[in-house]
């Protein structure tokens, strides 16, 4: 469990987090949004005991996250970009692990060998930016781990790695109830594992929510009417977005599609449907709405 | 036992050292050539020859003299493990951790600050001093074994060699891990540690300089006698003296086991700080200059007056004209370069 209370953070000048709360509960596999510059990475780094927050408080499994914390041993990080020391071999980093966490599990370290295939003779240094990865994952889900973030965990893989890493963080989550926060664009990837989702603008946490609620509460309507669109229904205010082509509406509902349902129909449509909408579709509509938005650009 | 792990942390400790044993390698091997190695070349010459010769007499008061040398640590070998290792070795311990982000890996590992701290305190002071204790060690067993050599120092040379070598190594490095506690790059690290270092005797000439330029330039005589005797006091506190302390402190050399001691306590005291510091060390100023925003101006400052007392009388000394105005433009330049260089450093670094 992962609980953010409060949280404040400035890097320099500038007020990166600002009041953020976040609860991600007990085997929730957790994903975090926003756009770049959003406070993700900051937030991220704060939760894992990089950062010390300027104000609020940090709780994982409910203990407080404070220096030497015994729950360090229960919490797996794997950043975007994986700083291991680079004059070690594989075999040393590998040790070093093993000699830091106590759960480690020799195990379960031997099997997924099997998957990341990377030759512990090799120096960190000539591995790729997803070899490093590759090795940032495999060590930490050697770790047993409680509490899993993740920033950017797949970007350096291969498609095929990929996959098999998201099916080892589902299949982690169903055996140990593990934690897992994941920060990434990637969101059909995210849409795929995750239950929870957290939307991040500007150092604020947004919306945070169920992800099939949200895909139930943020719909797309399909409308086209004999004449013109109605005016009340134009400037609806639980509309997202609305755009056309020709005389087909389309409209992005941020809630209540039902109750804007039944009002079109007051004006006798010649077309009404719902569309599904994927995650990626409602974050892009979402922070349009919050102000994140370049419009259609053309050269 | 508890404060003792809970102290140091043996996997922190074999990492550190496993990342920075080549120095230790390179100080046993610059110790070897210059200690036991001068031995082997002496017994080699001097077997060569006929004792009863002229030459043989020449010859090993020479050879003695290279073997003599070392062992009373008036060597530049020594001199320069002994100032350049603990600034290098400090530099690379922090500075590298945080320049390859490899700090971030530990803090999120669970391991305390104190831990992390203590382990690389105790693999640096390690990397040092066993290559000493090493050669320490060859070189009481080549004592022991081989006349020649016997005759020319006793066991308790050696002690006292090691004893001289291994206390300020302390003190250099303690001071150079209390520097890295304030400066966020391994660059600034080495050099600021280097400035400070001299930075004590090297303020003192500084005010000679300008005294003596205010001297002749406004043509009035007044006692500087109060800064000559500040020099007697500065020495104690500018940590370069102390790699030939019995040269630097002759005048108190019946005092010199005294003050080996209170260096030893001054490396612990600078060891203890240095900690305070790390636990206030914030992560994300990491590659920063300086660790501590609230040192900026602090530093700037300093600068700034270094460079205006180095600015006035260098300016009157090029030009060889003794005039007040010259000074003042010396100043003014220096106090302006002293302000300038540094701010643009701290914005170049934070942009880069």
């Amino acid at each position: 469990m992962i609980s953010v209370v409060g949280v404040s953070k400035s890097l320099g000048q500038n007020k990166i987090l600002d009041d953020v709360n976040l609860f991600a509960k007990e085997g929730a596999i957790y994903g975090l949004l926003g756009p770049n510059g959003a406070g993700k990475t900051t937030l991220i780094k704060n939760m894992v005991g990089i950062y010390t927050p300027d104000e609020g408080e940090i709780f994982i499994d409910g203990q407080k996250l404070i220096d030497g914390s015994s729950m360090k041993e229960k919490i797996a990080y794997i950043p975007d970009y994986q700083n291991f020391y680079n004059q070690f071999k594989v075999k040393d980093m590998v040790d070093f692990y093993r000699h830091t966490y106590r759960d480690w599990n020799e195990e379960r370290y031997q099997k997924l060998k099997e998957l990341f295939s990377i030759q512990d003779q090799k120096k960190i240094r000539q591995l790729s930016k997803g070899m490093k990865t590759q090795l940032g994952i495999h060590l930490n889900l050697s770790i047993m781990p409680k509490v899993m973030v993740m920033d950017e965990p797949t970007s350096g893989l291969d498609p095929v790695i990929r996959r098999e890493v998201l099916n080892l963080i589902v299949q982690e989550v169903s055996l140990n109830n593990t934690t897992v926060l994941i920060s990434t664009h990637n969101l059909g990837e995210l849409e795929q594992i995750c239950d929870h989702i957290g939307m991040m603008n500007k150092g604020k946490v947004l919306l945070e929510t169920n992800l099939d609620d949200l895909k139930e509460k943020v719909r797309k309507i399909q409308v086209a009417f004999k004449g013109e669109i109605p005016k009340e229904i134009k400037e609806h205010k639980d509309l997202l977005k609305i755009e056309n082509v020709g005389k087909v509406y389309q409209m992005v509902v941020k809630e209540g599609v039902e109750k804007v349902m039944e009002e079109i129909k007051k004006y006798d449509p010649i077309l009404l449907e719902t569309i599904d909408m994927s995650l990626e579709e409602i974050f892009i509509y979402k922070m349009g709405g919050e102000g994140y938005e370049f419009g259609d650009f053309t050269f | 036992m508890n404060l003792v792990t809970s102290l140091f942390n043996k996997n922190l400790y074999k990492k550190d050292i496993r990342l920075h044993w080549v120095f230790g390698i390179v100080i046993f091997g610059l110790l070897f050539l210059d200690l036991p190695m001068s031995h082997i070349r002496y017994l080699n010459e001097i077997s060569k020859l006929d004792p009863m010769s002229y030459q043989y007499i020449e010859e090993l008061a020479w050879r003695s003299y290279m073997i003599t040398d070392p062992i009373q640590g008036e060597s530049p070998i020594q001199f320069f493990i002994l100032l350049i290792f603990p600034i290098m070795i400090a530099g690379f311990l922090l500075g590298e951790e945080r320049r390859t982000k490899t700090l971030e890996l530990l803090g999120v590992m669970p391991y305390k600050r104190v831990q992390i701290y203590m382990s690389k305190v105790l693999a640096g002071l390690s990397i040092m001093i066993v290559p000493y204790l090493l050669n320490f060690c060859i070189t009481l067993l080549m004592r022991y074994s081989i006349k020649e050599v016997a005759n020319l120092y006793g066991y308790g040379d050696v002690v006292h060699w090691i004893y001289m070598s291994i206390v300020p190594i302390l003190l250099f490095f303690s001071f150079s891990m209390l520097m890295g506690m304030l400066v966020g790059t391994t660059i600034a690290q080495v050099i600021l540690t280097v400035i400070f270092m001299f930075l004590p005797g090297g303020l003192w000439g500084l005010l000679m300089m300008n005294a003596e330029a205010i001297r002749y330039t406004l043509a009035i005589h007044f006692n500087d006698t109060f800064i000559r005797e500040m020099g007697d006091i500065v020495r104690f506190f500018t940590l370069p003296l102390y790699i030939l302390p019995e040269r630097t402190f002759h005048d108190c050399i019946d005092k010199i086991n005294l003050i080996m001691g209170i260096l030893v306590i001054a490396s612990m005291i600078m060891i203890f700080i240095g900690y305070r510091l790390f636990l206030k060390n914030k992560m994300e100023r990491n590659g920063e200059i300086l660790m501590f925003a609230g040192l900026e101006n602090f530093f700037k400052v300093g600068v700034a007056i270094c460079t205006m007392l180095l600015f006035g009388p260098l300016l009157t000394g090029i030009l060889q004209i003794n005039s007040i105005v010259l000074l003042i433009i010396g100043y003014v330049i220096g106090l302006g370069l002293g302000w300038f260089i540094p701010n643009y450093c701290i914005q170049v670094n934070r942009r880069a």
